[in-house]
């Protein structure tokens, strides 16, 4: 019985992360690296990779700053600057990490650097993450936001191929028809309210 | 498929959903055609504004296609809705259909954005729906066609009698610790059914015929309705937890309860919005399936088509990337180091 539960919880914290609070379409709808399209499909294994890896370590990190640190000498105002600092730090490592396992140009590095470290969207899940109780259910918290944030990035990439193919009216073209896509899949993520 | 054949296979679909719709118009009467009126009506409309701003000719596959998207809302709405909220449904599915191109190749399932949208932004009107006729409770009875016309544009409130919970909503919200036969035992829609939930089993059956009429016909492919209606089979009978207070509820239910028929035969075989490959179909269909089930059961909605299916409809262009085949290594060594 009680295994059964563990396994429900754990259930229930992959849906909740992945669906129910889609870091893209339910939280922040206007998050902007996912608006700005890149075209090269394989870049999107290396982007979403490393992305959920940040995640990961970033939270888990902050998790434990918050418990050792920031709870224990009543520095909870400082609860935003260090996750930023403990973001980029994690953006860092994890690129570092990825450079000696793969060939990444030099110039793909710094753009990726760049976005992961500006990413508001990580900061958002650290933080939110970390309101979990212990240190597995933030790694499994953070990971799969990271996973749902990367399939909703996929997914809409491959959408907006898609869309480039149609005859849009002019007046729409470009960031208008792709808010109103954003905003018709956002519609239909209402639905896992109370899930 | 090319353009010309759009307009018989309209034609197709809409023989195909009339036998449901006069099983619908006899349990509900006025109403739905007071509904179907309103949404082609205020379709058509549209349509000829959205044509006239896109500066293109008029096309008659333009027109087909949203009729078409007003008869499902039309079918979607609870009979006896305000008439605006109707038109609202039907502005934000013709207007989810044209932003994308007047052509007829829009990526989401455009009733299922108005109906969506209007769910989302109107659940109070959304809520009840007619109690069936053949669910007889003695007050209930047709209202006339002017009784109607005025509870539609608002002027007469509909009889309390007339109006009631439909079998997934009293499923779903019914009091926790019942078993599923005491839920059964205890609401007239269920135990007084010819075949499982009165009124709705019919309306389901008549889809469910329609449906094999264009399967025969060769109008839809088989893939995605099997692949939806198998995945919530499954799923109810994985979680059906033989009737206990934490019962999921029983495969037949979810087959004929709700909207389950009308969106395996007729929604998610929209040529637009559903993959081109057959393995993508079937992959499509149980993502379908998987989110109505989950929704039904752990969501906050009582169905779920709406969402399911745009959902889907998101997944599609992934799906068919991954099943017509990987990309070329050519492709990514004249890209790299371009953003």
């Amino acid at each position: 019985m009680a295994a059964a539960n563990k396994m429900f919880e754990i259930i229930s914290i992959t849906v909740s992360a992945a669906l129910v609070n889609n870091i893209i379409f339910v939280e922040l709808l206007g998050l902007g690296f996912f608006f700005s399209t890149i075209s090269n499909r394989d870049l999107w294994k290396l982007i979403v990779t490393t992305i959920t890896l940040v995640l990961v370590v970033s939270s888990s990190l902050f998790y434990l700053t918050k418990i050792y640190l920031l709870d224990r000498f009543a520095l909870r105002f400082l609860d935003i600057l260090s996750a930023m600092l403990i973001v980029s730090i994690a953006a860092n490592l994890v690129l570092k990490g990825l450079t000696n396992l793969y060939d990444i140009p030099k110039l793909l590095y710094n753009k990726f650097l760049v976005l992961v470290i500006l990413n508001s969207g990580i900061l958002y899940i650290a933080i939110s993450a970390t309101e979990s109780e212990n240190l597995l259910k933030v790694i499994l918290n953070s990971f799969f936001a990271g996973f749902g944030f990367s399939l909703s990035l996929i997914c809409f990439n491959a959408m907006h191929e898609r869309i480039l193919e149609l005859k849009v009216p002019n007046i729409l073209l470009g960031s208008p028809i792709i808010i109103i896509m954003a905003g018709i899949v956002s519609l239909a993520f209402m639905g896992f309210i109370g899930l | 498929m090319t353009k010309l054949k759009l307009l018989p296979n309209i034609i197709f679909v809409l023989a195909a959903l009339s036998p449901a719709l006069i099983v619908m118009l006899y349990q509900f009467g006025w109403g739905t055609a007071l509904n179907l009126g309103i949404a082609i009506g205020s379709a058509l409309f549209l349509e000829l504004i959205c044509l006239r701003l896109a500066k293109q000719k008029i096309h008659l596959n333009q027109f087909a296609s949203s009729i078409l998207i007003a008869v499902f809302i039309g079918i979607s709405l609870p009979p006896f809705s305000p008439w605006w909220i109707i038109v609202f449904a039907t502005v934000l599915s013709i207007l989810g259909k044209n932003a994308f191109g007047i052509n007829n190749k829009h990526p989401f399932n455009a009733a299922m954005i108005g109906y969506a949208g209007t769910l989302v932004s109107f659940p109070g009107y959304l809520a009840t729906w007619i109690i069936p006729k053949s669910l007889d409770l003695g007050a209930s009875q047709q209202l006339s066609l002017s009784e109607s016309l005025a509870i539609t544009f608002q002027t007469k409130n509909i009889p309390d009698s007339m109006t009631g919970a439909t079998a997934l909503e009293i499923f779903k919200f019914s009091d926790d610790g019942l078993m599923v036969d005491q839920i059964y035992q205890s609401n007239k829609i269920f135990h007084e059914a010819f075949f499982m939930i009165s009124g709705w089993e019919w309306i389901n059956i008549a889809f469910l015929a329609g449906g094999i009429f264009l399967l025969l016909t060769k109008k839809i492919s088989w893939e995605s309705p099997f692949a939806m209606l198998a995945m919530i089979v499954f799923l109810s009978l994985i979680f059906f937890d033989n009737g206990s207070s934490n019962s999921g509820g029983s495969p037949v239910m979810h087959l004929l309860g709700g909207a389950t028929m009308i969106g395996a035969f007729f929604i998610i075989t929209d040529p637009a919005s559903a993959p081109s490959t057959s393995r993508g179909k079937i992959i499509f269909g149980s993502i379908v399936g998987f989110f109505i089930y989950i929704i039904r059961v752990w969501g906050g909605y009582p169905d779920a088509i709406a969402f399911a299916v745009l959902l889907g409809n998101f997944s599609v262009p992934l799906i068919d990337r991954l099943t017509m085949g990987q990309i070329s290594s050519k492709d990514f060594d004249k890209s790299t180091g371009q953003n």
